[in-house]
């Protein structure tokens, strides 16, 4: 029994979209610390 | 010396990137390194780190050469479960969400992971925690110094001495300026490169390639690799579950983070780390699997991620890998050298040798002792001996056998010392037995199940009656605090 294609795409796509969202979020988390003064 | 497929990348490149990325993290570490007024500031960063700098600190240091080094090779040898089991590495950083929260409620004046097992479980337990915690760190941070030492090597043929001396150099130089501070500093910066840089990589490989070509060249030459049934795979998804959250349970590395953290951040910014973590692997595992469809020859399944990528994309692809696997190695040798440092400075040093140190003192100990572990690392991995992934595996059951101890240990109130102590004993010896003797991928399975067993019994049959007042030493000393 194989994984299918359809999954074999999907994780794939979604391993490096959701890598996409963490370096942005990273960016966005740090634009809100820096607004409020709470980085360190 | 050992022999790597032709570098991807000139070496007049190579030694500029080097020169820039070094004196880059230098320049930052000296600069952040200006906040630590005091020990707390050196050690902790001040106990009020944010959480966009929380949550890059976590995901920068879990994403090891290893991660981008042996995801490929993990998809090229077991396929798809490959890439799925190093992914659950990140269950470490999901599940140690919640106990970050109540390290920090209990503990809020905490240092180490060592000061909560000889608070919680005594002397004795915290002798054998400190022998497979500090092995455990050693075999990280050399793992990590050959690692640069051959990934300079064999990305830009940079001698392999040169490489880890100054990957190794580079660290030791801004650990020892800014502490804390710049180490998690430099990991946010570390953490934003690699994740921009592995998906402009991975987005690069599939405008090369089709999926659908790669997936039918895997089904009809090596059907193994996308089958749903393989036994060692699903083992190894099991085995890699159990590694992951022994080492992030244990290891100072991670706790000296709980503690630096804002009270109420730590649990959030463990937490979106593992999310973003969770991918990683797969994203930077799968182009080994293109490899077949690209009609690549691969001869060193370990530098399977740079061969591909240098193939597909030339030299602007050789850079943005030559830049990512710098950071992913310094932002976690950086973290093992501030939190081993600590473990040694907090556990042996003021504990054992000299209890009545001034800080003072311990700030000049505390450097003495980042310089030996360099200095330490640097000796051990100049020979070039051993392969990457046993020299780290060889850890995974003892880190595996301390997991339920620590658990247990921050939960219930009747989780016993002799239970924690032979826990690990029991847990590590079974769980080598099983490494040397069935396959690496038994090893850190058999020694939490050991684990488990060991510690549930004795605190169901020997319970304690833990005070967890106790866990705080700013609070005055409680009259009872274990049964050892």
């Amino acid at each position: 029994m194989h994984f299918s294609l359809s999954f074999f795409k999907i994780l794939i796509l979604a391993a490096i979209g959701l890598m996409a969202v963490g370096a942005v979020t990273l960016i966005v988390l740090w634009l809100k610390d820096l607004k409020t003064k709470e980085i360190w | 010396m050992e022999h790597h497929q032709s570098e991807i990348l000139n070496p007049a490149t190579g030694w500029i990137l080097m020169a820039l990325l070094s004196a880059l993290w230098i320049g930052l570490g000296i600069y952040w390194g200006k906040k630590a007024k005091n020990l707390d500031g050196f050690m902790l960063a001040g106990r009020n780190v944010g959480l966009a700098f929380g949550t890059a600190t976590a995901m920068a240091t879990w994403v090891t050469s290893n991660t981008t080094m042996l995801a490929p090779q993990f998809a090229l040898q077991l396929g798809l479960w490959g890439m799925i089991a190093y992914s659950m590495a990140a269950f470490g950083l999901f599940l140690f969400a919640p106990l970050a929260r109540r390290i920090k409620d209990l503990m809020p004046k905490g240092y180490t992971s060592g000061d909560f097992i000889r608070l919680r479980y005594g002397k004795t337990a915290w002798r054998v925690f400190l022998a497979i915690s500090i092995f455990y760190s050693f075999t990280w941070l050399i793992s990590m110094g050959m690692a640069g030492g051959i990934l300079m090597n064999a990305l830009s043929g940079i001698p392999y001495a040169v490489g880890m001396t100054v990957i190794l150099g580079v660290c030791i130089t801004y650990t020892l300026f800014g502490g804390l501070y710049a180490v998690i500093g430099t990991d946010y910066i570390q953490s934003v490169i690699i994740m921009i840089g592995v998906v402009v990589v991975g987005i690069a490989v599939l405008s090369h390639v089709d999926l659908s070509g790669v997936y039918s060249e895997l089904e009809s030459n090596r059907p193994m690799l996308v089958s749903v049934l393989l036994p060692a795979s699903l083992m190894a998804v099991f085995n890699n579950l159990l590694f992951g959250i022994g080492e992030v349970f244990h290891s100072n590395v991670w706790w000296s983070r709980a503690f630096a953290m804002r009270k109420g951040i730590g649990s959030k910014a463990y937490t979106i780390a593992g999310i973003f973590w969770l991918p990683v692997p797969i994203a930077a595992g799968f182009i080994a699997l293109t490899g077949g469809s690209l009609g690549v020859n691969i001869t060193s399944p370990d530098m399977v991620g740079p061969l591909m990528a240098g193939n597909i994309l030339g030299k602007a692809g050789a850079v943005v890998v030559f830049v990512v696997f710098f950071c992913s190695l310094a932002s976690s040798i950086d973290s093992l050298l501030a939190a081993t440092s600590d473990l040694i400075l907090e556990d042996i040093y003021k504990k054992m040798i000299n209890r009545k140190a001034s800080e003072a003192r311990l700030k000049r100990v505390s450097t003495l002792i980042i310089l030996g572990l360099g200095l330490f690392a640097w000796l051990v991995c100049l020979p070039r001996v051993g392969t990457l992934a046993t020299v780290l595996f060889f850890a995974g059951p003892m880190v595996a056998s301390t997991i339920y101890p620590i658990v247990t240990g921050l939960y219930w109130k009747t989780a016993s010392a002799g239970g924690a102590i032979w826990a690990m004993v029991l847990g590590s010896v079974s769980g080598l037995i099983a490494y040397i003797e069935v396959g690496w991928y038994t090893g850190s399975l058999i020694a939490a199940t050991v684990s488990i067993l060991t510690t549930v019994l004795f605190a169901r049959f020997q319970p304690d009656n833990f005070n967890w007042k106790a866990l705080d030493e700013s609070l005055p000393a409680p009259g009872s605090v274990s049964n050892t």
